[in-house]
C-alpha cells in the first residue's frame, strides 16, 4: 500500500517539477508578498499632512501649533484662514486634519477657562486620521496640564496609564500580519495545488486511465496530497525563515511543534483541495473554486477581518474553519511561545474539521469512480 | 469460457437510451470487435463493462466477476487504452512506463523486464527520455498499448486505438494484438475500420444503442447477405439504383437489396438467373456503354448496410 501511495507521489512531483509555472510563481509570489507586506507594514505613519486655521494670532497659539508641529506624526504643511477653506482642501484631498484655533484662546488659558480647539478630520484616511486625533490629544493634554494647572511633567505623568505591551512590545504591525500571511500563503498554496491534481488528469482524458487501474480510493487520495504537502511545506519553511531572517519577527516557540502542527493543518486543508478537484472538470473551474473558498476562509480566518467584533453567529461559524485555528497556532507560537497546553482547543478542532472534510472526501471519490 | 458476458446491459443518460438491452458474450483468447458508427454507445459500454459507469439496468460478468460486486482488484487482470490519449504527455516514455508498471505491482527486475518488452513492442528503444508529448501518433499509440499490456492482463480493452494513425502504423499495430491474442490475451477492441473488423474472431455491430449483429465475420455476411453480389459501374449509378429498387418493390425481380459502393452499384440477390437479364435490359436501349457485371463475395461492408437498412426501416416501422 505505501509503494502504491509513492508511485502516485512520484508521479505527481514528475507533474509538478515539469510544469515551468506553476511553482516559481508561487515563490516569487509568496517572497514578493512578504516583502511587501513587511515595507507597508514598517512605514511609520508619520508628517501627516496638517492644515492649521489660527483665528487668535497670539503667543499662545503659536506655542499649541509648535507643540504640535514638533510631535513626529503631524506636520504642518499649510495655514487657512478659515474652516470652510479646509472643508475644500478636504474635499479634494489635499490634506488629512485641520485645526482651528477659535479667537481668544490666548485670553481664555490666561484666564483659567477651557478654550476649544476644532479638529477636522479625513476620514477617508482612517488610519492617519486615527493616529493624529491621538497625537492631537496627546499635546492639547500636556499644554492643558502646563499652561493651565502650571504643572511640570513630572508631576502630571502619575496621572497617564501605566502600559505594558506583551508579546509585540512596539506593536508592530508586521508582527501580527507576517506570520498570518505566512501562513494564509501556505494555506492557498496547497489547496490550490491539491484542487489541480485530480482536474489536471480529467483534462487530460488521463482520470480513467487511472480509475481502472487497481488503486484504492486512499491509495490515490493520499499520493496525490503527499505531492502538494512535500512542496506546500518547502515554502513555509522558507516564508518561516524569511519573516524571522528578513523582516525580524521574533520566533520565541518551539519550531518542531510548529512543524508537526503544520503536517496535521495541511492534511485537513489538502482534503478540501482534493474534494475542489474532484467537483470540478476543469483546472480552471477547480482554482477559481478555491478562490471563492479561500475569500470566504479569509474571512473567517480573522486575518483581515477581527473575528471578535462579528456577530455572533459568524463567531460562532469561524469555529468551523481551520485556517482561524492555524494562524492563532502560528501567531501563538511564534510571538508568545505557548505549547500545546494552551493551543490544544485549536489542534483538536483541526483534528475534527480535517477527519470530517477527508471522509466526505474519501466517500466522494467512491462515487465518481462509479 | 465466456470473459465477458452481459444481460440486457442499459444505460441512460436522462431520457436518453445510450446502450440499450445489449446482449454480448466474448469468448477468453479471441479478438473481439466492437464496431459502430459514433455515437452509438461504444464508449458507454466498455465504461460500464470496466466499473467506471453504473448501468442502469441489466448485469455484466467480467472474468466471472458481476461489476456490481467486483473488487477494485479484479483490474489487475484488465488492460484498457481509452479512446482518449492515455498516457501523461508532460512525462517521459521511461516515466510513464514506471508508472504504470507500479501501478499493476511490477517492481524490481520484472518491471524492468516488462519495461524492455513493451520498449521492444513500440520500437522506442533508445527515445525512453523522449517527452510523451513529442511522439508521433503511431508511436503514442503503440506506447499507449506497451503501457496497457505490461502486467500481462487476461483481457485487454481498445477503445478506437487506431483512430488517426496511417494505414501502415495501423497494421503494425494489428500485428501486436494478434500477437498478444496468441499469447492467449483475450482482446475486445472498437473500431471503425471494416478491414480491421475482418480480422476479428467475432463481431458485434451496435447502431444507435442497439446490438443489431453478433457472430463471426464470415456468418454476419452469411445472415445478412444471402445471395451473390452483382457489382458494375454504371453512368449514372443513382438512376440505376433507383430503377432496380423501384424493380425490386413492385416484384419485377425478386427481392434483394441494391447500395452504392463509390461509382459502383452492388446488387444483392438469390435469383441470379432473373436478375442479371433485367440489368443488362436496362443498359440496352440507352446511348451510354453497356458496364462490365461483376459477381463479388459479400464482404462487411455489404453486411453492415444491410443491418443498418433493415434497422432504420425497423426503427421507422415501430
Ligand atoms: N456522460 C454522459 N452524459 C450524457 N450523454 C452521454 C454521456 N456519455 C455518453 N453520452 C452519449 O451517449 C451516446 C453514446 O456515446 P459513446 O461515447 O458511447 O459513443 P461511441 O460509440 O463511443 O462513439 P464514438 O465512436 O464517437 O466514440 C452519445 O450520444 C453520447 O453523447
Ligand atoms: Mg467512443
Amino acid at each position: 500500500m505505501i509503494a502504491r501511495i509513492l508511485n502516485i507521489a512520484w508521479k505527481e512531483l514528475l507533474h509538478l517539477r515539469k510544469d515551468r509555472v506553476l511553482i516559481p510563481f508561487f515563490i516569487i509570489g509568496g517572497i514578493v508578498e512578504l516583502t511587501l507586506i513587511a515595507w507597508a507594514t514598517n512605514q511609520p505613519i508619520d508628517d501627516i499632512h496638517t492644515t492649521i486655521v489660527d483665528h487668535d494670532q497670539s503667543a499662545q497659539s503659536t506655542a499649541l501649533i509648535d507643540a504640535l508641529d514638533d510631535t513626529s506624526t503631524l506636520a504642518h504643511e499649510t495655514s487657512a484662514n478659515n474652516a470652510a477653506a479646509v472643508r475644500s482642501k478636504m474635499h479634494r484631498d489635499e490634506t488629512v486634519v485641520g485645526i482651528v484655533i477659535p479667537e481668544g484662546y490666548a485670553e481664555d488659558v490666561e484666564a483659567g477657562a477651557f478654550p476649544t480647539v476644532r479638529l477636522i478630520l479625513n476620514g477617508a484616511h482612517s488610519v492617519k486620521a486615527q493616529e493624529a486625533r491621538r497625537a492631537i490629544e496627546e499635546v492639547t493634554f500636556e499644554q492643558g496640564m502646563r499652561e493651565r494647572f502650571n504643572m511640570e511633567p513630572a508631576e502630571y505623568a502619575e496621572m497617564l496609564p501605566q502600559i505594558s505591551v506583551r508579546y509585540n512590545e512596539d506593536l508592530e504591525r508586521g508582527w501580527y500580519t507576517l506570520p498570518a500571511e505566512s501562513g494564509f500563503i501556505f494555506y492557498l498554496f496547497t489547496v490550490v495545488l491539491a484542487a489541480l491534481a485530480i482536474t489536471r488528469e480529467k483534462e487530460k482524458g488521463t482520470y480513467e486511465q487511472l480509475l481502472v487501474m487497481p488503486y484504492r480510493s486512499v491509495e490515490v487520495i493520499i499520493g496525490k496530497a503527499l505531492a502538494p504537502m512535500v512542496v506546500g511545506f518547502a515554502l513555509f519553511l522558507a516564508m518561516m525563515g524569511l519573516t524571522v531572517f528578513a523582516f525580524g519577527v521574533p520566533f520565541r516557540g518551539s519550531l518542531p511543534l510548529l512543524m508537526v502542527l503544520a503536517i496535521i493543518y495541511l492534511v485537513a486543508e489538502l482534503g478540501k483541495g482534493i474534494l475542489m478537484s474532484m467537483l470540478s472538470r476543469t483546472q480552471l473551474q477547480a482554482v477559481l473554486l478555491v478562490f471563492v473558498l479561500a475569500m470566504v476562509d479569509m474571512i473567517f480566518s480573522g486575518y483581515a477581518v477581527a473575528v471578535e467584533t462579528m456577530p455572533p453567529f459568524i463567531r460562532f461559524l469561524s469555529n468551523f474553519v481551520a485556517i482561524r485555528h492555524w494562524l492563532l497556532i502560528v501567531r501563538g507560537i511564534m510571538l508568545k511561545d505557548v505549547g500545546l497546553s494552551v493551543l490544544w482547543p485549536h489542534v483538536l478542532a483541526i483534528i475534527a474539521i480535517g477527519t470530517v472534510i477527508l471522509t466526505f472526501t474519501a466517500t466522494q471519490y467512491r462515487r465518481q469512480a462509479n | 469460457m465466456a470473459v465477458i458476458e452481459t444481460n440486457d446491459l442499459t444505460r441512460k443518460f436522462g431520457d436518453f437510451t445510450a446502450v440499450n438491452a445489449v446482449n454480448l458474450s466474448v469468448t477468453e483468447g479471441e479478438v473481439f470487435g466492437f464496431l459502430g458508427p459514433n455515437g452509438s454507445g461504444k464508449t458507454t459500454t466498455i465504461r460500464m463493462l470496466l466499473t467506471l459507469l453504473k448501468p442502469s439496468s441489466g448485469t455484466a460478468t467480467i472474468l466471472g466477476q458481476d461489476t456490481r460486486r467486483a473488487s477494485k482488484q479484479f483490474l489487475q487482470q484488465i488492460g484498457y487504452m481509452s479512446q482518449k490519449f492515455s498516457l501523461y504527455t508532460d512525462l517521459s516514455v521511461r516515466e510513464n512506463l514506471t508508472f504504470f508498471g507500479r501501478s499493476y505491482k511490477l517492481y524490481g527486475k520484472q518491471l524492468k523486464e516488462r519495461m524492455q518488452f513493451a520498449l521492444d513492442m513500440a520500437g522506442l528503444k533508445g527515445h525512453e527520455n523522449t517527452r510523451t508529448s513529442d511522439l508521433s501518433g503511431g508511436w503514442a499509440q503503440r506506447l499507449a498499448l506497451g503501457a496497457a499490456i505490461m502486467h500481462r492482463p487476461r483481457l485487454l480493452f481498445l477503445d478506437e486505438p487506431t483512430a488517426g494513425v496511417d494505414p501502415l502504423s495501423r497494421r503494425e499495430f494489428w500485428d501486436l494484438l494478434y500477437n498478444l491474442s496468441q499469447e492467449g490475451t483475450t482482446i475486445f477492441v472498437t473500431t471503425h475500420y471494416m478491414d480491421e473488423a475482418e480480422h476479428c474472431q467475432r463481431l458485434a455491430f451496435i447502431y444507435f444503442g442497439n446490438l443489431i449483429a453478433q457472430g463471426s465475420p464470415e456468418a454476419i455476411i452469411e445472415e445478412n447477405v444471402p445471395g451473390t453480389v452483382i457489382s458494375f459501374e454504371p453512368d449514372d449509378p443513382i438512376d440505376v439504383l433507383r430503377t432496380v429498387e423501384a424493380a425490386m418493390d413492385s416484384g419485377e425481380v425478386p427481392p434483394g437489396r441494391v447500395s452504392l459502393f463509390g461509382a459502383a452499384v452492388h446488387v444483392v440477390t438469390q435469383d441470379v438467373e432473373r436478375m442479371l437479364p433485367f440489368l443488362e435490359a436496362q443498359f440496352a436501349n440507352a446511348e451510354g456503354n453497356t458496364p462490365a457485371f461483376y459477381y463479388e463475395t459479400p464482404s462487411l461492408e455489404d453486411a453492415f448496410i444491410a443491418l443498418v437498412k433493415q434497422a432504420d426501416a425497423d426503427g421507422q416501422s415501430g
